[in-house]
């Protein structure tokens, strides 16, 4: 069974962002969520950071420091081409999730 | 890979918690701003973005988790399971873990001493700068004379400067003269200052005019010897003290150095080329040639320069024909003034160990793809359970890993203690790397490290791959019996084969050492070592650079007959005689000619001639095989000559010796004339042939005695054989040679020279001999244990085979023939790769062929005994099984 559990959501959700939308900083994700998803998604900054730099431990994303349009540093990170593989996986196992979720409650 | 990247980032935590923290804070004015632009006030806009943000001290903590620990977590993972499985079953953990501590422990002792030898950098600044300048003769590294050193010193442009080391120590001395110190070095004044840049702790340096003749009588000590004799006595300079019974003046003591290990001396006193070929010793000075490279001169630069001043030297001393086996070698200077044939061993014996190593690593590969087929079944279910074989092998390896890790740090300890072992079983052959101490360092522990990680990965890959290769339904269904044996038993069986091949290389290597190391001990000297003391007449109140006062030969005389005397007085001494060469300190070529026969004077005839008193032969113990020795009588001039066998065959060939006459042209005797023809003398006894070589392996040479009466020579050799213990008279001896007006000088028992001629064999034979012996203890594991499992494996089969009607004796012959079949191939495959190990090591040896069939069969007889014996303790277990209840189990 595929690994399906709310941190693989938001796993899925940054690494989605970041192909979407080429590289952006942790702000810009959180924007991007909430305003992709129509404020329905809110990601907690207590989740986002700790993700990002397990990612980047893990290889999926890059970072790089850079200057904001507001001339402030930021941390922007960008995909790799394992986070490529990763977001497929990613992609699959949650298609899985929402089709087995919706089964059952079509059951039930 | 990820998991190192997490462990470096543990070393980097402060970087990275600063990267955090600007991260986040950039977070946060990012959100004021946009606060700020949605019309927001300062005060409000922070806040907000604060609240948004939650704690900021605990959102770092985790993002920083992230970084190092946390994601470590796959790697402890498998560590703790690792644990688990080990403590899980002991016997096998205990098992691995000791044989690769085994076969790790002799890699950390052999490299420690190969690091110390040939690779440590040395801890002098600039290091890469000093060069040593050897002269080579006939391929061996041969001394350079001090007017030779002068010679270079004077032309060598490539050098910021070169320096001269005598070999000729001096000591610190008793009054008295009966006991020996502190060895010192004579060298050329700032030739530790300057060239190995040690600094001066306290007082000065020599200058640069000491060590000319009334300017020599000065000293500078090291910093461990100040310490340590004199207390660190702040005044110490400027007080005299003894070396060689002369006061020399304490002018500077060095900083703390490498030299405080004191491995060539304790002090120094300074040198310079003087303007005579001869200074106080008689002998010309004998020394190395150490320098400095100018920045930017390479070491080839140095060698063509030197090279060109070698043929000008040559040509201007007039060596012709000698001068052409002479080399100048420019090399940097490194750790290895150990004599060719140890550094030959060493790299011999490290070859050895990493074989040991191998078998060690076959051993533990052995016991897990055993164990393996007892975690098939849990293998197998995790497999089911969703483990990717890729985790499984990770797993597999950590666990190899653990094992490795653990024998490593027992190997580390075990090379300690072995690493002391063989440092103390040849001191003196280490004495002179004293650069680099021989010790555990990081270099060292770094190497234990990586052939750790190989001895894991080594060990581990093949049986897990093999485990991983799981038939997932098949296992589940069955027990652990009878599943898939033979590939299984295939892979192990290749495993102890060549273990058996490895062992038996080993063996056949330490076999032909011990033979040849039996065999130099079975030489035939011809003299008595045992019981003699040898030393040098050295002069006493004489600028020890100066000319030495000659005397006439009548005082000579008198001085010897004196000296003898009172040698002969000491209690204890039965014998005493003078002599210009002891045995087993070189031959020398002396030309001659017969008596009645032209002389040739393209081919000229030599032989070593040793000038000796006549008391010369029973003080060695030579054997007389003709006529007699000299004797008192033969003062007169010409009165006799006698020579060894070697002579008699080389030179005399079926004439009677006793009929011949020689013609020596020896000048140097009272009332003749330096044109005088040379006179004829009679050979008068022809004696056994003799170890008169540096070697103890050199042929015996054409030799010639006279006795020194006729031919008084001052400064030469004594030798004393006593009826006590010889060590124990070394004092009285010191102070009866001092009391005769000579300094004592290198005493030494004639059996510790030829112990030390045979150490580096000992050396060699002995370490060679013990991880043989490892080597076979390992194999004979291995087959034990591979046996053991066969026979756990096939107990159904034997069972049912003694159900059968096979007595217990066919059971027990069943499995030692299949353990001995894998124990023969394995030893036939190793005697092709003994002879190739025997082809490296033959020019090492003494006195043994390439193919040593003595050694080779006694060691494939040991080894194969060894091997029915380690098949036959599982072969009993087996024929004990009870065939009942074999079949009820069924």
């Amino acid at each position: 069974m595929a690994k399906n559990d709310l941190q693989g959501t938001l796993d899925l959700l940054v690494l989605k962002t970041l192909a979407d939308s080429g590289a952006l900083h942790g702000y810009g994700i959180v924007l991007h969520i909430q305003n992709a998803s129509g404020e329905m998604l809110r990601v907690e900054e207590g989740s986002l950071y700790p993700a990002l730099h397990r990612m980047e431990q893990s290889g999926w994303i890059a970072a790089e420091w850079a200057m904001t349009e507001t001339n402030r540093r930021a941390k922007y990170y960008k995909l790799t081409a394992a986070g490529r593989r990763q977001l497929d996986i990613a992609q699959e196992s949650f298609d899985q999730l929402v089709r087995g979720v919706r089964a059952v409650l079509r059951y039930a | 890979m990820a998991v190192f990247r997490r462990i470096a980032n543990l070393f980097r935590r402060s970087r990275i918690d600063r990267e955090i923290e600007a991260e986040l804070q950039s977070h946060i004015a990012l959100r004021i701003d946009d606060n700020l632009a949605r019309g927001m006030s300062a005060a409000e806009a922070r806040r907000d973005a604060l609240l948004r943000f939650g704690n900021p001290t605990a959102t770092r903590e985790r993002v920083t988790a992230a970084d190092t620990t946390l994601s470590l977590n796959g790697f402890t993972q498998d560590l703790h399971y690792a644990l688990r499985q080990l403590r899980r079953s002991p016997g096998f953990a205990i098992t691995a873990t000791l044989a690769l501590a085994l076969g790790i422990g002799p890699n950390v002792a052999i490299f420690s001493i190969i690091w110390a030898t040939f690779l440590a950098p040395l801890p002098y600044p600039n290091g890469n700068e000093l060069v040593v300048v050897w002269n080579h003769y006939k391929g061996e590294r041969v001394p350079t004379t001090i007017q030779d050193f002068a010679y270079f010193a004077a032309r060598a442009r490539s050098f910021q400067r070169l320096d001269y080391e005598s070999r000729g120590l001096v000591h610190l001395t008793s009054a008295d003269a009966s006991q020996v110190e502190i060895a010192g070095v004579p060298g050329t004044p700032g030739s530790y200052t300057k060239d190995l840049g040690i600094r001066i702790a306290l007082g000065r340096d020599f200058f640069p005019d000491e060590g000319s003749p009334g300017r020599d009588h000065v000293l500078v000590m090291t910093n461990s010897l100040w310490r340590e004799r004199y207390y660190a006595d702040p005044q110490i300079i400027g007080k005299f003290v003894s070396v060689d019974l002369e006061p020399y003046e304490v002018v500077g003591v060095l900083a703390p150095s490498p030299l405080d290990r004191g491995s060539a001396g304790l002090f120094a006193v300074p040198i310079l080329p003087g303007t005579d070929a001869r200074t106080a010793a008689g002998t010309p000075q004998h020394g190395n040639i150490t320098g400095r490279l100018k920045p930017g001169v390479t070491i080839a630069q140095a060698q063509a320069e030197m090279t060109v001043i070698e043929k000008q030297l040559i040509k201007d001393r007039g060596w012709g024909r000698d001068g052409d086996a002479l080399s100048i070698r420019v090399e940097a200077f490194k750790n290895d003034w150990l004599d060719q044939k140890l550094r030959r061993s060493l790299w011999l014996l490290l070859a050895a160990v990493g074989l040991v190593l191998l078998i060690a690593c076959a051993n533990v590969a052995n016991l897990q793809l055993a164990r393996a087929v007892a975690r098939r079944q849990e293998i197998a279910a995790r497999l089911a359970l969703g483990a990717t074989r890729r985790q499984i092998f990770t797993q597999l390896l950590t666990e190899s890993l653990m094992l490795a890790l653990i024998g490593g740090a027992l190997g580390v300890a075990l090379g300690w203690t072995l690493m002391k072992m063989v440092t103390a079983l040849v001191p003196d052959l280490f004495k002179q790397s004293q650069a680099a101490e021989v010790g555990l360092n990081l270099y060292v522990l770094g190497f234990a490290v990586l052939v750790t990680v190989l001895a894991a990965v080594v060990s581990g890959c093949a049986p897990g791959l093999q485990a991983t290769r799981v038939n997932l339904s098949g296992t589940l269904k069955q027990g652990t019996q009878c599943v898939g044996k033979r590939t299984r038993v295939r892979m192990q069986s290749v495993l102890v084969i060549s273990e058996f091949t490895l062992a038996m290389i080993l063996l056949a290597g330490a076999g032909m050492a011990l033979h040849s190391f039996w065999n130099l001990t079975r030489i035939d000297l011809g003299f008595t070592a045992d019981h003699v003391v040898t030393g040098f007449l050295g002069p006493l109140n004489t600028s020890r650079t100066g000319r030495l006062p000659m005397l006439p030969p009548e005082q000579v005389i008198a001085k010897e007959r004196a000296l003898l005397s009172r040698l002969s007085a000491v209690p204890g001494t039965s014998h005493a005689a003078l002599t210009t060469h002891a045995p087993l300190t070189g031959f020398g070529e002396f030309p001659f000619s017969m008596a009645g026969q032209p002389s040739d004077p393209s081919h000229p005839l030599d032989a070593d001639l040793n000038i000796v008193t006549p008391d010369y032969f029973k003080t060695f113990g030579i054997r007389l095989v003709r006529g007699r020795f000299l004797n008192e009588g033969d003062a007169a001039a010409a009165s006799a000559v006698v020579v060894n066998g070697a002579f008699v065959r080389r030179y005399l060939g079926n004439a009677d010796p006793l009929t011949q006459h020689l013609r020596l042209p020896l000048l140097n005797f009272p009332g003749r004339s330096a044109s005088a023809p040379p006179l004829e003398y009679p050979i008068v006894g022809v004696v056994h042939d003799m170890a008169q070589g540096k070697k103890l392996t050199d042929d015996p040479q054409p030799e010639m005695w006279v006795s020194m009466w006729q031919f008084p020579s001052d400064y030469v050799s004594f030798a004393v054989r006593t009826s006590v213990d010889p060590e124990a008279m070394m004092g009285s001896i010191r102070k009866a040679v001092a009391a005769s007006g000579y300094k004592p000088d290198k005493l030494r028992t004639m059996k510790g020279t030829v112990e030390s001629l045979r150490s580096s064999d000992r050396f060699e034979a002995a370490l060679l001999a013990g991880f043989a012996a490892l080597a076979l203890l390992l194999a004979a594991v291995g087959i034990l244990g591979l046996m053991t499992f066969v026979v756990a494996q096939r107990t159904h089969e034997i069972g049912v085979r003694m159900a059968l009607g096979a007595r217990r004796s066919d059971v027990v012959a069943l499995v030692v023939r299949s353990g001995m079949r894998l124990a023969t191939v394995g030893t036939a495959i190793g005697l092709v790769g003994a002879l190739t190990f025997a082809r490296v090591m033959q020019s090492t040896l003494y006195g043994v062929h390439a193919i040593d069939m003595g050694s080779l069969s006694a060691v494939v007889v040991l080894l194969l005994g060894v091997a029915v014996l380690a098949c036959w303790i599982p072969a009993r277990r087996s024929a004990r099984i009870d065939p009942m209840r074999v079949l009820r189990e069924e």
